[in-house]
């Protein structure tokens, strides 16, 4: 039936950077949750990179119709029933409150503005939070909501949430390193658990659909080395080892970040393709 | 340079306001009630002989341009496309060669119309299903969610709107009916209300059935709502490569949502353990040296 690919690079980057920006700052809010918001740089951390990275998801829907001028359209309807509506009303919501809680940590510095300012900047933190949530389930919402075998899944929007989380969370500990900040035991715990559980949930997938194109067929060069070895595999066993050791070595953690963020395209480069061709 | 609460609100009004109301003016024109006079074209495949009337006759109407199949035939594409919006197909299965008229069946739920972003996809009154040209944005959505790879977009660079069957709804504006079925040479294809379509429909299976076509069905009287286009079958619908029971893309919406919400709640579960003992750690009073710079092993 579909004998074209439909839907290229554009949406898996789109997919990827969506999954980054709404998961850093779903886990990031998450730990500040538990820690009685005593981690807000990680919150700060996880917006500084989830807004370059939502403006890059709407740059791709932009390439995708083609036609800039057509994107409006998306931004003057309101459907219920269309993950992609609802999809890039959270997206630019998600962009608008990032933006704003951006503007608004910049003034908490100053402590006069600080006071007045706060009620709105949590409220917007919580927002984003919900936001972010929404937005990560949506991108394999958006896939599910489709007749093609491989995407009906119920797995692949768990998928995708866990891979969401999984990416964002290496975008924060990228930034970590980079500002050379203590990285704590239950970071590498956390992300330890999130490749876990994306391992997981690519098993539970990929025995729920038809994967034979994915797991013997044209993707599984992609599949083994891209996404088992390379994304899931190495960092988990990096990961490990520096768990096991008595200091952090945050260069393993550095190379193991960006393997798994990486990994985040080759996974919905490889879902996206596989969903169309395995008919 | 600053602006104040009540001017940033002042401004984001009036720009969101002269965003939604053109528009919104604009596409009260396309939209209609939803089926207030509901009408459904009848296939008949018993009755059949392939001579591709109807598919010339949606070409010449449409000024659609011919495509080349691989019979290097002009008339015979291989599949519906954006250039070709019904078709005559020789069905091959097993020893079994039936023809089958394919195109947009219409369904009252109708995928496209329920995943369309724009709601450039939507239903007429008489239950036709169009895509406006001027609001489908070429995301493909609807290509991707129809049960029968129904809509298709074109190619190149500034991509093409998707396109498909409008079950000539210009023509019934006007009182007319659709040009395949005024050009069918045999009677296959029929027109009118839907209700006495169904009526027609199930005094010719009773007939098929009499005459030993006892695989004979009505397909799309029921399936997904109801079809605004119904087709008689000689045989069961795996053969025509219908789906037996289609399901409309958004149906499972619900638990899809639900699963994506389920595993962030599942992860979220399984982080407390390890914040709540970072916490702990934090709290309790201690000195290891690193005056919170550098590596954190223990915290």
């Amino acid at each position: 039936m579909h004998k074209e690919l439909l839907w290229k690079w554009q949406i898996w980057l789109y997919l990827w950077a969506a999954g980054v920006a709404g998961g850093g700052f779903f886990i990031a809010y998450l730990i500040n949750l538990f820690t009685g918001f005593k981690e807000k740089k990680l919150l700060q951390y996880a917006t500084y990179v989830g807004v370059p990275f939502g403006f890059l998801g709407v740059l791709m829907l932009l390439f995708d119709l083609g036609k800039i001028e057509r994107f409006w359209h998306l931004m003057v309807h309101f459907s219920f029933l269309s993950p992609m509506s609802i999809g890039s009303w959270i997206l630019t919501a998600w962009i608008l409150c990032g933006l704003f809680l951006l503007v608004a940590w910049r003034h908490e510095r100053n402590p006069e503005r600080a006071r007045s300012r706060y009620r709105w900047t949590r409220l917007a933190e919580g927002l984003t939070f919900s936001l972010s949530l929404l937005l990560i389930a949506y991108t394999g919402v958006l896939l599910n909501s489709t007749s093609l075998p491989m995407w009906r899944s119920y797995f692949l929007p768990a998928l995708f949430v866990v891979s969401a989380c999984s990416t964002g969370f290496a975008g924060i500990l990228i930034i970590l390193v980079l500002k050379r900040e203590a990285i704590s035991h239950a970071m590498g715990q956390t992300s330890v658990l999130l490749s876990t559980l994306e391992a997981v949930a690519l098993v539970l997938f990929l025995i729920n659909v038809p994967s034979h194109i994915i797991i013997k067929g044209a993707l599984s060069l992609a599949f083994w080395g891209g996404i088992v070895i390379f994304a899931l595999f190495a960092p988990l066993w990096l990961k490990l080892w520096n768990l096991g050791q008595p200091k952090e070595n945050p260069a393993m953690l550095f190379i193991a970040a960006w393997w798994i963020l990486i990994g985040g395209i080759i996974l919905r480069a490889v879902i996206v393709i596989g969903g169309q061709v395995a008919i | 340079m600053s602006i104040n609460r009540r001017g940033f609100l002042k401004i984001l009004g009036i720009v969101s306001g002269s965003l939604v109301v053109r528009p919104v003016e604009s596409r009260a024109k396309t939209l209609s009630p939803r089926f207030t006079n509901e009408v459904a074209v009848l296939y008949d495949a018993s009755k059949c002989v392939g001579c591709k009337s109807c598919q010339n006759a949606c070409k010449r109407i449409h000024d659609l341009p011919p495509e080349i199949g691989p019979s290097r035939l002009y008339d015979a594409p291989e599949d519906l496309s954006e250039k070709t919006w019904n078709l005559i197909a020789l069905v091959k299965e097993g020893d079994k060669h039936p023809f089958f008229f394919k195109r947009c069946f219409h369904c009252t739920e109708a995928s496209c119309v329920n995943v369309c972003p724009t709601g450039a996809a939507h239903h007429t009154e008489n239950g036709a299903v169009i895509i406006d040209q001027l609001w489908c944005i070429g995301c493909g959505y609807c290509a991707q969610a129809c049960p029968f790879g129904v809509p298709h977009l074109g190619e190149g660079k500034d991509k093409a709107t998707a396109r498909k069957c409008n079950l000539n709804y210009q023509r019934l504006k006007k009182g007319e009916i659709p040009a395949c079925v005024e050009n069918c040479t045999t009677g296959a294809l029929s027109f009118g209300a839907r209700q006495s379509q169904i009526a027609k429909a199930s005094e010719r299976l009773a007939e098929l059935k009499s005459q030993g076509y006892a695989d004979a069905n009505i397909y799309g009287d029921f399936e997904l709502g109801g079809m605004h286009h119904m087709s008689i079958l000689l045989h069961k619908p795996g053969v025509y490569k219908l789906p037996e029971n289609p399901k409309a893309a958004t149906q499972i919406l619900a638990k899809s949502w639900l699963g994506g919400l389920a595993s962030a709640g599942v992860i979220t579960v399984l982080m407390i353990p390890f914040w709540i003992t970072h916490r702990k750690n934090k709290q309790r009073p201690h000195d290891n040296g690193d005056n919170g710079k550098g590596v954190d092993r223990h915290a």
